[in-house]
């Protein structure tokens, strides 16, 4: 799935959807581009550096992931440019992607990350029932954030 | 007191990758191993699915060469069916490759290899980065995304999306390239290759400015195995199978599918990863490396003009044998991807690219079926058993991070002993280190079919008490 040019907002939900809830990134953003509220989408396994030219374009950037360590069904927090070195990973965190796309093409989006807790890692395509729950209240969520955001623009 | 160094990832899902260094009461390295701690379990997870449903769900194996599966799968299928596919669709399938092949080589050296080559294993770490390389040079980072995004444009042109490609299928592809697609990717390739150019003269300039380092660093007496072309050219999509010795002698050419002959697995208890040998050899003697480096060393030519005049260059690099420094990986791998879009040309000009005569059809269903291709790191094999219906009894897979296995923890063992000094540790040392690595390029991700995110921690070991003096933990 590919971001159009259409909106100024994108909501990026990386992860493998083939490791259970290590998919809910990718139900995310699927779930969103279905309500038709004016957003674009990109889903895919993992971030990469040259995603900075998709989002150098946008003005409101979620990243939509699983998380494993926290309590709550979902976290949202705003987040900024950051660079650490990778050693020989080739995943890179939304900071660091904020981080080049700033220094490369000078913007900044507002950018939120969105972790969701998943529960189930292992090999399998379907969401554990609590990840979806989890996921449906990030899509509200993240759709009032889109709404008041929109509201503002006008 | 001797101590272990451990480089170990932190991470929320998968296993780890760990690099243990054991040091003596005088600071001095004794060993060093390289352990991936997580199982694959992805041949299991296949078992009961349909061998036509195998090239939409290896990709998920890897978010970084995912089209490699793809076509490996597809190609497992292709001798399930017992489909010899029409040239149009093995063009479409090997241009998917070229992408591949671009887009992940340009991102190994922008991303990984760059910033030790661009300031140095002992920089600040807090500019050895891509960030730094974009303050330090932004139109040579501007380059590398765009030639990254390249690759993906190829991908995505024929699969629709670039990451996961639904292309394809036993006995040829699902969909036709469009001229203007054709056309569009046509307009940009002399840029790219243009781009490519320039991180060769780059990696040159640097092998020149530091050939005593190049000598010495992470230098392995191997075999060397990849795929070559019927001529012996570098081949990256087809082809039989080569094996060379030490010195460059032949020792096997082979048709991919009797892998099983000729390739045996060693299993250690201190990593998950095993260890993949040449069986006449046995274990150790029979191990070979693969990815950038063991191509080159195999391969006898490259058919197109521009990458063939730098494999002259690298194949003077050790008077014709085979070439063993491990940074050579590097400069390597820069080849291959200049190979890679001028073969990507090649095939966007050949008028069988724009046929619609892209699928054969068997209605024959064999027993088993192997796919083999090379993937960015090296050798890829896919090998699936199936019951008379095509449902999947059995799976293995060899991925080219496990062909790598030994070199990278011999290696790791031969760069700590010459740079490590476990009395007067600095980031720099380590951080050489991790850049035998970083030569490899390995896909943990891949070789233990884990999530994705492989970070890496390094243990510090006393050698006479076995206690942990320090870890360095690494995202």
């Amino acid at each position: 799935m590919e971001a159009s040019k259409e909106t100024n907002i994108l909501v990026i939900g990386y992860g493998n959807p083939a490791r259970c809830d290590d998919g809910v990134g990718e139900y995310v953003a699927k779930r969103l581009l279905s309500e038709d509220i004016g957003i674009d989408i990109l889903t895919l396994q993992e971030l990469g550096p040259e995603l900075c030219e998709d989002i150098s374009g946008c003005e409101l950037i979620f990243f939509v992931d699983a998380g494993i360590e926290q309590e709550e069904p979902f976290l949202i927090r705003e987040i900024t440019p950051k660079y650490k070195t990778p050693i020989f990973s080739h995943h890179i965190t939304p900071e660091m992607l904020l981080a080049i796309t700033e220094e490369l093409y000078k913007t900044k989006p507002k950018s939120y990350l969105v972790s969701i807790k998943g529960y189930n890692f292992d090999f399998g395509f379907e969401l554990t029932e609590t990840a979806r729950q989890n996921s449906e209240k990030a899509i509200e969520k993240i759709k009032e954030i889109c709404m008041n955001w929109q509201l503002q623009k006008r | 007191m001797a101590q272990k160094i451990t480089i170990q990832p932190v991470t929320r899902i998968e296993g780890h990758a760990r690099i243990t260094i054991y040091v003596n009461d005088d600071g001095k390295v004794d060993r060093a191993y390289f352990h991936v701690d997580q199982f694959r379990g992805f041949e299991k997870f296949s078992e009961g699915r349909m061998y036509y449903e195998m090239p939409i769900i290896t990709p998920r194996i890897c978010g970084i060469c995912p089209v490699s599966h793809h076509l490996a799968s597809a190609k497992a299928c292709d001798a399930i069916i017992s489909a010899d596919i029409p040239r149009p669709a093995k063009l479409l399938r090997e241009l998917m490759h070229m992408g591949q092949v671009i887009q992940s080589h340009s991102m190994h050296f922008f991303e990984l290899a760059g910033p030790d080559l661009i300031f140095g294993w002992d920089a600040d770490p807090k500019i050895r980065n891509v960030v730094g390389i974009v303050e330090a040079n932004p139109e040579l980072a501007l380059k590398a995304v765009k030639l990254r995004k390249f690759g993906q444009e190829i991908i995505a042109k024929l699969a629709g999306r670039r990451i996961h490609p639904n292309y394809a299928v036993p006995g040829g592809v699902n969909n036709t390239l469009s001229v203007k697609d054709r056309d569009e990717l046509l307009s940009e390739i002399d840029t790219m290759i243009s781009y490519i150019q320039e991180g060769i003269s780059l990696a040159k300039d640097w092998i020149e400015k530091n050939k005593e380092t190049v000598e010495e660093f992470g230098v392995l007496s191997t075999g060397y195995m990849g795929l070559v072309t019927d001529e012996g050219g570098l081949e990256l999509y087809d082809g039989k199978v080569k094996l060379i010795d030490k010195d460059g002698n032949l020792l096997e050419l082979f048709d991919g599918s009797k892998y099983l002959d000729y390739i045996g697995e060693h299993v250690e208890d201190w990593s998950y990863l095993k260890f993949p040998f040449y069986k006449k050899l046995g274990w150790p003697n029979g191990v070979y490396r693969v990815g950038p480096l063991g191509r080159l060393n195999v391969a006898e030519k490259i058919d197109t003009p521009l990458a063939q005049e730098e494999f002259k260059n690298f194949k003077s690099l050790n008077g014709g044998k085979p070439v063993e420094g491990s940074l050579y990986y590097h400069y390597a791998r820069l080849i291959e991807d200049l190979f890679a879009a001028e073969r990507a040309k090649e095939l966007l000009l050949d008028p069988d690219i724009l046929s619609d005569d892209i699928l054969a059809t068997t209605g024959k269903i064999l027993p088993e079926g192997v796919g083999v291709i090379e993937a960015p790191r090296g050798t890829l094999i896919h090998h699936y058993w199936v019951d008379d219906k095509g449902t999947i009894v059995k799976a293995n897979l060899i991925v080219a991070t496990g062909h790598n296995n030994w070199a990278m923890s011999k290696g790791v063992e031969e760069v700590a002993k010459r740079y490590v000094d476990g009395k007067n540790l600095t980031e720099g040392m380590l951080n050489r280190v991790e850049g035998l690595i970083r030569c490899y390029d390995p896909c943990l991700s891949c070789s233990t079919h884990a999530v994705g995110k492989m970070p890496m921690v390094i243990d510090i070991v006393s050698s006479s008490t076995g206690e942990v003096i320090g870890s360095v933990k690494r995202d």
